[in-house]
């Protein structure tokens, strides 16, 4: 978070230099910065600070990646020994949840399923990420035929909904023949490749608007070129919608690797994965509904936990909102 | 307006063409054997497999074969199923009860979602706002794929409440009813945002001010003034979403067994039924790019300032 605020700090200059920086500013002592105005950056981390729901989301958020860097922490159960004789079997020493259908722990999977959610959802996001960037920056940028070429193209991507090109897509990737490994790299560059439509359009519209102002006009007169002007001058006005969609697509790419997985088209044992996990124990509901409660709860919290974030800061950098 | 509804219509041809075109190029392209899969465990001679082959026009160069289902799709023609069925007639079937459910997930949307985000609006800050934020919250970061079965085990199995699956009578709206609730779920929380932020900026603006002060009672300035203007968002949003529900249906109907296009497409995938599967894409292609024309001329008549050229 610390990274965000300084990036935010220092590259939200002349934005927006509305009445909310001076308004609610001796609200905390702080000696000497008081005097000065601040930029629409440290007003939103202020904004944000005082929010229980963005610590609550931060926290989670937190704690998944802990959990995705170093299982072992949390258990020290291997999620791959299964025995079929503890079928079921009810929690026992480490197992907090017990046994699954195949006798593994419970517990220990859900724990080890962690890396692959968020390193898809986070991978994609990074993708999905640097091609909006790209291309709606260029596209705002530049306008004439390239923004028709950008423009078109998001709308042929639009037009397939995200989960019905990532299964077609994913079908293919399977019938290719790729092992467990190779799956969860289509996943991210098929994810990344798709999602990244809505952050272009935000982007180029915010582009759009910024490219017009007096300062770019004077950039360009001080003899700017077309990289200093968009990377210094254009592109941190586009920076807050853009943290916000990335950090909720984070959320809804971890639930769609669920549910490609929970369609069967998804990862492939031995991957761990929540959205494999559901997908194994769903059709033993009826005999034993914790195997399925478990991984459940991991995904929602996590997916909670992002779109808690993103939410969170996007509130926080909307004056009107306040 | 003529000229704005040409331009729409071209753009809307286009990505229909490219889309269409990638999953087809996907489907036929994986390298699996069709006239294989056809025959399933049994073997196929070689007159059988020449007969299939000219049968399903597989001798042809690929972009005949595409170019034949383009022109087929304006006769409402889309091909036969690995099964011999028409796939017209797969979705004659399986597009009603699709809708159905797509009907209860939008009125379940718009009952408690537009609702609640109306009284959340009008009462800002209240404690039915501040609660049905953090609620909405929970429900959008909720995926479906823990949703479902846990409706589904909760209200289907544990209390009875619904049957538990739909299989076999989905003339019955009552079964349809969890399914479509819970398919409506995710876009009631986006839909109550929506109207409430929407809600809040209008209530604000100068034309509200001039209602109130001329002596309308408020019930006439939120019910007409402010409610007209904040709807251009929500619709915006319900006609998106009505193309995100349709994909969304392939989740819930797998899980509560609904025969609709959803159900179908998840199994056409799972038998490598390519020409099933391109079908039900397209018609969901279809169904997306009109809705989404449907909003865009809706705009002019909710908003008068915008005109079309």
């Amino acid at each position: 978070m610390s990274d965000f605020e300084t990036v935010a700090a220092t590259e939200f200059h002349t934005a927006q230099p509305g009445p909310a920086g001076d308004v609610n500013a001796p609200s905390q002592p702080h000696s000497m910065e008081t005097q000065k105005p601040r930029s629409a950056g440290a007003d939103a981390w202020r904004e944000l600070r005082r929010k229980p729901l963005f610590w609550i989301g931060l926290v989670l958020a937190l704690f998944a990646l802990v959990m995705a860097f170093w299982p072992s922490l949390f258990t020290s159960a291997d999620p791959q020994t299964c025995q079929l004789s503890r079928r079921m079997a009810p929690a026992s020493g480490g197992a907090i949840f017990g046994f699954d259908v195949q006798g593994c722990d419970v517990y220990a999977k859900a724990v080890y399923g962690t890396k692959n959610s968020l390193m898809i959802g986070g991978l994609a996001a990074l993708l999905a990420g640097v091609v909006a960037m790209l291309l709606g920056v260029t596209a705002g940028y530049f306008g004439r035929w390239w923004d028709a070429i950008v423009s078109r193209v998001v709308d042929i991507v639009l037009g397939l909904p995200l989960l019905l090109a990532g299964i077609v897509f994913m079908r293919r990737v399977a019938n290719a023949g790729g092992g467990a490994n190779a799956r969860v790299w289509a996943l991210i560059a098929i994810l990344g490749l798709l999602g990244w439509t809505t952050a272009a359009r935000v982007i180029r519209s915010s582009v759009i608007t910024a490219k017009q102002q007096d300062y770019v006009h004077a950039a360009r007169m001080l003899g700017a070129g077309h990289g200093r002007i968009m990377l210094r001058h254009i592109l941190p006005n586009a920076l807050a919608p853009f943290i916000v969609i990335i950090t909720m697509a984070l959320g809804a790419f971890i639930a769609a690797e669920a549910t490609l997985s929970f369609l069967g088209v998804g990862l492939i044992p031995p991957s761990q994965s929540w959205g494999l996990s559901i997908s194994e124990m769903y059709p033993y509901m009826r005999e034993n509904a914790i195997p399925l409660a478990v991984p459940s709860a991991f995904l929602a919290l996590t997916v909670l936990a992002f779109i808690i974030l993103g939410d969170t800061i996007r509130e926080a950098f909307d004056p009107k909102l306040r | 307006m003529f000229r704005y509804l040409v331009r729409r219509f071209l753009q809307m041809i286009l990505v229909f063409v490219a889309t269409t075109f990638i999953v087809f190029a996907l489907m036929y392209a994986t390298g699996g054997d069709p006239i294989q899969a056809l025959a399933g465990e049994r073997p196929v001679s070689e007159q059988q497999r020449a007969q299939l082959t000219k049968l399903y026009g597989l001798d042809q160069p690929f972009l005949v074969r595409y170019w034949n289902y383009l022109t087929g799709l304006l006769r409402l023609d889309f091909g036969k199923a690995l099964n011999g069925r028409d796939v017209s007639e797969i979705i004659a079937s399986a597009l009603p009860v699709t809708a159905k459910l797509a009907l209860i997930a939008i009125i379940t949307t718009i009952v408690v979602g537009v609702v609640a985000g109306i009284i959340a609006g009008v009462r800002r800050g209240s404690i039915f706002d501040n609660s049905t934020l953090v609620l909405t919250l929970i429900v959008i970061g909720i995926p479906i794929v823990t949703l479902a079965p846990l409706a589904q085990y909760i209200f289907g199995i544990k209390l009875g409440w619904f049957p538990a699956t739909a299989a076999g009578r989905e003339d019955d709206i009552y079964a349809l009813l969890l399914p479509g609730i819970i398919l409506g779920a995710l876009s009631v929380a986006t839909a109550m945002r929506l109207t409430r932020a929407s809600f809040n900026e209008n209530l604000r603006s100068d034309y509200v001010r001039t209602a109130r002060s001329k002596g309308l009672p408020g019930r006439r300035v939120i019910g007409v003034h402010v409610l007209r203007n904040s709807l251009i968002p929500i619709i915006t949003f319900l006609g998106i979403e009505l193309g995100a529900l349709m994909a969304g249906a392939i989740v819930t109907e797998s899980v509560f067994n609904v025969n609709g296009i959803g159900f179908n497409l998840a199994r056409a995938l799972r038998t490598e039924d390519a020409p099933l599967v391109v079908g039900l894409v397209s018609v969901l292609v279809i169904i997306f790019l009109v809705a989404n024309l449907i909003v865009d001329l809706l705009y002019a008549v909710l908003d008068p300032r915008i005109r079309y050229e």
